[in-house]
């Protein structure tokens, strides 16, 4: 059985390497033109060759989204970038256009074309007719229900991908131009304003709202390999460097347990624990077991939760003193407990008993965002960058314990 | 240019009378963004009692696995029936008619999705005759499409626009929330963008905006253009003000040639009057940078 490809968003080089570093099997990302996030950070050519360059030395896929809904005036260029990205060495481009087919599988032979989840894609003769135009793989809509992706899979063969983690649309993808109608910004080009996230006057007492839950799939993941998905699928190019070390890391460890008939309860719990942790919102498996339905949305009254549980990024472990530099991200102190993780999969964890500052002076709290503190620690543990120190439990509630 | 009709009742005798040939009709279970849906028995009638018109049907909701073989019976009645082409959104209806060996026409109508004429030119590669261009793209842009595919083109040029479809019951749900009984159809208003539509049926919620869209602006240039289609959709107008309107159009482009000035600007002032003024995107182009 050919292991399932763990695949994660990067925003910058930086998040793609904790990507890998934390056990992507691919990531993928918008470079600087063509894909459907216009407003965050892309990728330059450089930086694209640069991925690519350090994908393949790790034996690891990028994908290139190239996932607009092309207007005319977005065609000039776009057969000579197309180009230079493949020349760039990516593995796949993921689109939402089907006129970019032919072009690519004619004239660029070893490179993939995954058809995006904007086309909603939701049965099984689509995507017959998509592998007949030469798609290689679909991301599906994400409207399915388990026995439904099980179904295309048997009547296709085709590489299915699925999303397994993250932020979902309310509406059909490719099909909901609120962004257009609402703000003036089109969503098919990137331009979304995430109306969905609105709220609106209406002539009940409260506001309606049509907000969902985001996705969390970590209890399905053995589902999902059983019944033959290629490619897990973790929303969120924007996202932070701690959301992706903790959500790709858990999602790795569940899955590597699963291939060694180690997923137990216990290891699932434990990582949906950690999941839940860095999350913003409240989650669910949306259609997978049932029709999505009120429990799935939001009405008005919530808020999102910002995460503090990121305390900081290790820059290194000075082994003689025993101390593990970091750079700070968020307050603790002196009786915090706390966990180390490393891109390894490994987890130390400890009380804060000695911190200092960057001048190794003696301090009670870390409360200077983006300083280098260090913190005493006596461990024989393989220290890798990008390695993570997140807040278990502050002082006063070890205290109580 | 010819005009096709998306009709809000079975009884068609009145667009009969203004001579017009072309019908889009909403197949039922299979089609959105209608209040009037025909069924296979419905078509046969229709088709049967005016041999000269043409029929297109709509089948444009999003396919599931278990619609797949009941539809290929529906393909295949159709096909018997004659009608001439199926506005369709999931591409599984290409390879269907290719499978099955139907004859009718194809027309791309994937709403929000048929902006470009590389893409239109794709689709008329994979034998679809038709494309029903999106309503959020300019009028230049959907002259540039003419110019550069041979597919025909269709024009949406009075409807009230989706302009989002969901599979979640998003009325039940509020309502369920609120613990009321709940309603099919509320109107919901936006600081910014305006007022809008949802409405809630068997398979989907639809966003609608909440004006009609008066294309009447843009009739010269698109009739200049030599634009193959323009469609009028009935769903959700008050029929005496649709009626009114088609007439108005239906004249405008038998008498286009030779119309004065006058009696130009004349028609665009009733249906503005009738209609209301906005135009949707046909002179606005929508941004997505906002660095």
């Amino acid at each position: 059985m050919k292991k399932i490809e763990l695949l994660a968003p990067a925003g910058d080089l930086e998040r793609l390497k904790i990507d890998f570093l934390y056990g992507a099997d691919a990531v993928y990302f918008g470079g600087e033109k063509y894909g459907l996030r216009a407003n965050a950070t892309n990728f330059s050519l450089e930086e694209i060759k640069e991925a690519s360059l350090f994908a393949h030395h790790l034996g690891k896929k990028v994908y290139l989204t190239l996932n607009i809904v092309f207007h005319n005036e977005d065609m000039e260029g776009v057969f000579q970038y197309i180009k230079d990205v493949v020349e760039c060495g990516i593995d796949a481009f993921i689109i939402s256009d089907p006129f970019l087919i032919h072009h690519i599988k004619e004239n660029y032979k070893g490179v993939e074309v995954h058809l995006s989840t904007q086309n909603s894609t939701t049965n099984y003769e689509s995507i017959l007719f998509l592998q007949k135009q030469g798609i290689d793989r679909v991301v599906l809509a994400r409207e399915l229900s388990k026995e439904e992706i099980q179904e295309i899979i048997e009547k296709t063969k085709m590489d299915i991908e699925v999303f397994i983690h993250g932020a979902m649309c309310t509406c059909f993808s490719g099909r909901c131009a609120l962004s257009n109608y609402v703000t003036g910004r089109d969503a098919n080009r990137g331009g979304c304003s995430q109306v969905c996230r609105f709220s609106f006057q209406s002539e009940e007492e409260k506001d309606f709202t049509l907000a969902t839950k985001d996705l969390n799939m970590a209890s399905h993941i053995k589902d999902l390999i059983e019944i033959g998905v290629t490619s897990l699928k973790i929303e969120g190019r924007m996202r932070s460097l701690y959301y992706l070390a903790v959500v790709v890391g858990a999602y790795r460890k569940i899955i590597d347990a699963y291939y060694r008939k180690e997923l137990t309860e216990e290891l699932l719990k434990r990582q949906e624990e950690i999941l839940s942790r860095v999350a913003n919102r409240e989650t669910s498996t949306h259609y997978f077991n049932k029709e999505a339905d009120a429990t799935d949305q939001y009405y008005t009254g919530r808020s999102e939760v910002s995460n503090q549980d990121y305390l900081g990024q290790v820059i290194e472990y000075e082994k003689e003193e025993k101390r593990i530099k970091i750079l700070e991200r968020n307050y603790f102190k002196v009786g915090d407990f706390v966990e180390l993780f490393t891109p390894k999969g490994e987890e130390i964890q400890f009380v804060v008993e000695k911190l200092f500052d960057k001048e190794k002076c003696e301090v009670d709290v870390a409360n200077h965002p983006d300083e280098v503190y260090y913190i005493y620690l006596n461990t024989d543990i393989e220290m890798d960058s990008y390695s993570m120190i997140r807040l278990l439990r502050k002082k006063e509630e070890n205290e109580i314990l | 240019m010819q005009v096709l009709i998306k009709p809000s009742s079975k009884n068609i005798d009145f667009y009969r009378k203004l001579g017009i040939e072309n019908y889009l009709f909403s197949l039922k279970d299979y089609a959105t963004e209608s209040n009037c849906y025909f069924n296979i028995n419905d078509i046969k009638e229709i088709k049967s009692q005016y041999r000269d018109i043409h029929l297109f049907v709509s089948i444009n909701k999003n396919i599931k696995n278990q619609e797949i073989e009941p539809l290929k019976k529906i393909l295949k009645e159709l096909d018997f029936i004659g009608i001439d082409a199926v506005f369709f959104y999931d591409q599984a209806i290409i390879l269907l008619k290719e499978k099955l060996n139907l004859s009718f026409d194809l027309v791309w109508a994937q709403t929000h999705m048929v902006t470009n004429y590389n893409t239109c030119n794709y689709y008329y590669q994979n034998h679809v005759k038709y494309a029903l261009l999106s309503k959020e793209i300019t009028l230049e842009e959907i002259i540039e499409i003419k110019e550069k595919s041979p597919i025909k083109t269709i024009v949406s040029l009075i409807t009230i626009p989706s302009i989002a479809t969901s599979k979640r019951k998003l009325l039940s749900n509020y309502y369920q929330d609120l613990e009321k009984k709940g309603k099919k159809e509320l109107v919901i208003q936006e600081k910014l963008g305006g007022d809008f539509l949802v409405e809630e049926k068997k398979d989907a919620v639809t966003f609608y905006k909440k004006s009609i869209l008066n294309g009447c602006e843009v009739l010269e240039e698109l009739i200049k253009h030599d634009m193959d289609y323009v469609l009028l959709d009935s769903n959700l107008i008050d029929s005496d003000i649709f009626f009114q309107a088609v007439e108005k159009v239906v004249k405008y482009i038998k008498q286009y040639d030779s119309l004065t000035e006058e009696e130009k600007e004349s028609f665009l002032h009733q249906q503005r009057k009738l209609l209301g003024e906005d135009t949707g995107f046909f002179f606005k182009k929508t941004i997505y940078k906002v660095k």
